[in-house]
């Protein structure tokens, strides 16, 4: 039949891969071999102060990303949904010694549990109501952990973890850790990319670009937007609990704060939204970008003959460029760094092949 | 087979609120309501049966007692001027509106009130009048989301994409294929749906309904906006959907003379109420379709 | 009886507190209504004028700092306007919102740089002992914080319904496409929105200011506004009036009788809860209109 031939099951595998171009392929294999054999070189410093933080806030980016970039749904609740997996994780592990690899589940599943709770108002709400309820949650997430005497997290107390061990292993140094938190984000993130391309991504992708036609075509609102928020709360889950197990060995509830919320948004804007990629640029950027703010700042100071900067007068710099970041992407390239990405590696792709890329990346206009 | 003239002889009346329709006789015995629809399932059952159907939006009549039969194979067209309620029933059959009172039977069985999804899984399919694609989509993915409702592949099936939803994805990405050469679209296969001239995202929006292999298919206002070479790429799409593929199909058209030739049935609708239901021959001259329907529009 | 008394009391310190929190949330509508976007930023404005308030107090005096805020607040709603929103036109909903996130944080950072980042009093020379009525202790304070918001309240009412620039922002708000061809400058309403959600946000943060101090929580109450909105219904001004006084008693109510038995810190969500049981059972608030969606 003519089909069969002009469409041969190579191409629709190709179609299917995961990184279909080959430029994707060996930047994804540069950045691993970087990823594996950079960090014995690295201090502590670098590994406890950007690359450990930098994927653990990536793998929840990652999350918030499925519901917000994938599905459309704003959510302004990720920060607790990380307190739920921090505070699930440290009272399993810690508690109840369960080992690590089932802890980190439990604490993704909570989580879940929970965002299927924040999500259900979803069914009836869109937009600006769903985000307020997702505000709700982010406050009223925190204060019940504060309150429930059996989490025993009081107010402003922070809860330990024991030492790590993972089949016999103790993971208490710095590389330990960031490996750790490496083999968390691969495996995540494998899933996240085979996801977001299969049958549910493209249900989550039609919700967010049309949804009366995507229910028309049969997908049904309430399953794929409970699994969008219960899937991005189980990611924020886990990255919650990698807090506390890889890298500041205890769950304490301000760190999760709505500041915390908004700048896991600030970077999927930054980074891409409804990209998988834009996650981790997104992270990566929000991790560096504080070192080169304050490299920035001393510099300047030195050469105007200043005093020491301030740590405040830093963070508040931080907190002003950061927002000017977020308004300059969703004006400027509202498809965020990914984008950036997309648009270097095709004409080097283009230059690369001699035939013409068959299989272009899609191009996502306003992503929302 | 097909349901006879039922034209009720209605004078429009001239004031801008309009009167309640007269009863439709053809329709009176199955109108209480509550009795169930009497044939069996045959092959003599209609497709889809619309029964005394009234929708009202905050005391506007959008609809007011619509009834007719669509049979299976047939293409249906259902014209109107604007503001005839057209869009207002094809949202109702694919269950985007709740209907005020009365029924839809599709194959035999009473299925008004269902969710969108669910009248989807029954095997209805549309398209919509002011485009409706996934603008930010491929239009390979376009399509596959036409396939969701024969794909079963779910969190853990496409997450770990192995074994089962490997293969799954594989032969619905096959059917897809297929789908795009029927349409003639094999060169924008992988072009984001947003980039496309408004006939092709017509001709894509199509396809994604055609994926899901609908035993009915409405097309609300398909060649709307086409200049004449798109509009009779589209009708010949269309003929081909019934013919080759089988499907039975709802035209909803604003201009009458595009349906004429590949309409088995027409029905007309004006100011909520259905004034003619019959062949294209014998709508066409009806006193009352041209008083009412092209007198509007000329 | 003294339970009653105590019930009382409650109620009319959250009526009082009520009111402020309408105002704040009044500048959300004023927003809102004239280029529907749902400004994230009023409470960072609220803090960013407080600041700049107490701030220049020190330096120029209390009315000249107030001059100059004023005119800072219409600087930033000429800023927000020209660079932030005008190439945002037509955008989804969510995005526009994100800028105002992202404004937010511009305001906080900026204000705070300035002015520094340790809480500052101020004293607007309200009397703050109670007055007591019947047993009934009030704070003379809240009357009076609760009689000049009042007052902001209904000037607010007036001008959206008698001067040309309220009647304008009316028209626009209820469809822009007709609102232009009439030859109602959209841009120009914009600014003035904006300028006015600036004014309301010097008033409420002078308010708050005064009952808690100016510092960084400030924009957390001025956030309440977005639950008080969602009670009231996104687009109504008596909608925000009265989902201020209702989160105002509900903090209030409990605080008094929940917060006791569980440790306090009740009102730091009651606003959030309640707007959620509205979410839940009537999601387009009390005076918001449930839309049809066309298809």
């Amino acid at each position: 039949m003519m089909v069969e031939e002009c469409f041969p099951a190579t191409r629709l595998k190709k179609d299917m891969a995961l990184l279909p171009r080959r430029i994707d392929k060996l930047m994804m294999i540069a950045v691993l071999v970087v990823a594996l054999a950079l960090p014995p070189f690295l201090g502590d410093y670098w590994l406890k102060g950007v690359m450990i933080p930098m994927l653990i806030l990536s793998i929840s980016a990652l999350g918030l990303n499925i519901v917000t970039g994938f599905a459309g749904l704003i959510s302004l609740g990720q920060g607790a949904f990380m307190a739920v997996g921090a505070f699930t994780g440290v009272i399993a592990y810690g508690r109840y010694g369960i080992p690590i690899p089932l802890t980190l589940l439990i604490a993704g599943a909570m989580a879940a549990a929970v965002g299927a709770v924040v999500g259900a108002p979803s069914l009836r709400i869109k937009g600006l109501y769903l985000l307020v309820a997702t505000l709700a949650a982010q406050f009223i997430i925190l204060w019940v952990i504060q309150r429930v005497p059996w989490i025993g997290a009081g107010s402003m107390v922070t809860i330990n973890t024991p030492p790590v061990f993972i089949a016999g292993l103790h993971i208490d140094e710095a590389l330990e850790q960031y490996y750790f938190a490496l083999c968390v984000a691969a495996l995540l993130t494998v899933f996240a990319l085979n996801l977001t391309r299969s049958r549910v991504g493209r249900a989550w992708m039609a919700i967010r670009e049309q949804d009366v036609a995507a229910s028309v075509m049969g997908v049904s609102m309430l399953r794929y937007k409970l699994m969008a928020f219960m899937i991005s709360a189980f990611y924020g889950g886990i990255a919650g609990a990698m807090v506390v197990f890889a890298w500041v060995g205890a769950a304490s509830v301000q760190e999760y704060d709505l500041d915390l919320s908004i700048q896991l948004l600030g970077m999927i804007i930054i980074g891409g939204l409804g990209s998988v990629l834009g996650s981790y640029l997104g992270a990566i950027f929000v991790a560096l970008f504080p070192i080169a703010i304050s490299i920035a700042m001393h510099n300047i100071y030195a050469i105007s003959g200043g005093d020491i900067v301030s740590a405040a007068t830093l963070a508040n710099a931080e907190h002003l460029l950061f927002g000017a970041l977020i308004v300059f992407f969703l004006i400027v390239e509202p498809l965020g760094l990914s984008h950036l990405w997309h648009r270097f590696s095709g004409s080097v792709e283009a230059k690369l092949s001699r035939f013409p890329t068959t299989n272009q990346t899609p191009t996502r206009r306003r992503p929302m | 087979m097909q349901p006879g003239l039922t034209y009720t002889g209605r004078a429009l009346p001239e004031a801008a609120g309009h009167a309640p329709c007269p009863p439709d006789n053809a329709q009176t015995s199955s109108l209480d309501g509550t009795a169930p629809i009497s044939q069996a399932v045959s092959v003599d059952t209609p497709l889809l049966s619309v029964e005394d159907i009234c929708l009202s939006f905050g005391g506007i009549h959008a609809l007011d007692g619509v009834s007719y039969d669509v049979s299976r194979g047939e293409i249906l067209s259902i014209i109107g001027p604007n503001g005839a309620g057209k869009t207002s029933m094809a949202n109702i059959i694919c269950g985007l509106y709740k209907p005020t009172s009365g029924r839809i039977a599709f194959e035999g069985k009473s299925r008004t009130n269902l969710a969108p999804q669910s009248v989807a899984g029954l095997g209805i399919s549309r398209t919509f009048q002011n485009l409706a694609l996934f603008r930010g989509l491929s239009v390979i993915e376009n399509i596959l989301v036409g396939r969701h409702r024969h794909m079963r592949a779910g969190l853990f099936g496409g997450g770990l994409h192995w074994g089962f939803s490997r293969q799954e994805e594989l032969e619905h990405r096959q059917f897809v294929e297929e789908i795009i050469t029927f349409l003639e679209i094999e060169d924008i296969r992988s072009v984001p749906a947003d980039t496309l001239s408004y006939g092709l995202q017509k001709r894509v929006e199509l396809g994604r309904a055609l994926a899901a292999e609908p035993k009915l298919l409405m097309l609300d206002e398909p060649m709307a906006g086409m200049n004449g070479d798109e509009k009779l790429e589209m009708v010949r799409f269309i003929a081909d959907a019934n013919v080759d593929l089988g499907t039975t199909i709802i035209l909803i058209e604003h201009d009458m003379s595009v349906v004429m030739d590949i309409s088995d049935h027409v029905v007309v609708l004006d100011h909520g109420c259905k004034i003619a239901d019959g062949t294209a021959e014998e709508v066409a001259s009806d006193d009352s379709v041209i008083k009412a329907y092209m007198g509007a529009t000329e | 009886m003294n339970e009653l008394i105590y019930a009382i009391e409650l109620t009319i310190t959250g009526l009082l507190i009520g009111s402020m929190y309408s105002l704040v949330a009044l500048g959300f509508v004023l927003i809102f209504k004239a280029s529907s976007v749902f400004n994230f930023a009023q409470g960072a404005m609220t803090l960013f004028a407080a600041l700049s308030v107490v701030g220049l107090f020190p330096i120029v005096g209390f009315w000249p700092a107030l001059a100059l805020t004023i005119v800072a607040m219409c600087g930033v709603a000429v800023f927000a306007e020209r660079v932030i929103f005008r190439p945002l036109i037509g955008g989804a909903p969510l995005v526009i919102f994100m800028a105002t996130l992202g404004l937010a944080f511009m305001l906080e950072g900026s204000a705070q740089i300035i002015w520094g980042t340790q809480p500052y009093g101020l004293d607007l020379g309200i009397p703050i002992e109670p007055i007591i009525i019947g047993g009934v202790y009030i704070s003379r304070f809240d009357l009076v914080a609760a009689g000049v918001a009042g007052l902001l309240v209904l000037l607010l009412v007036l001008f959206f319904q008698k001067t040309k620039i309220g009647l304008g922002l009316r028209a626009v708000a209820d469809d822009h496409v007709a609102a232009q061809s009439m030859g109602i400058q959209l841009r120009r309403v914009w600014a003035v929105a904006w300028a006015l959600a600036g004014l309301v946000a010097l008033a409420a943060g002078m308010l708050w200011g005064a009952r808690i101090g100016v510092h960084f929580a400030m924009s957390l109450i001025a956030l309440k506004a977005l639950p008080v909105l969602i009670i009231g219904g996104i687009e109504s001004v008596p909608g925000a009036i009265v989902g201020g006084l209702i989160v105002g008693v509900a903090e209030a109510l409990g605080e008094g009788f929940v917060g006791s038995m569980i440790g306090g810190g009740v009102q730091d969500i009651m606003a959030y809860l309640v707007a959620l049981l509205f979410l839940l059972f009537r999601p387009y608030g009390l005076f918001g209109e449930k839309k049809i969606e066309r298809v």
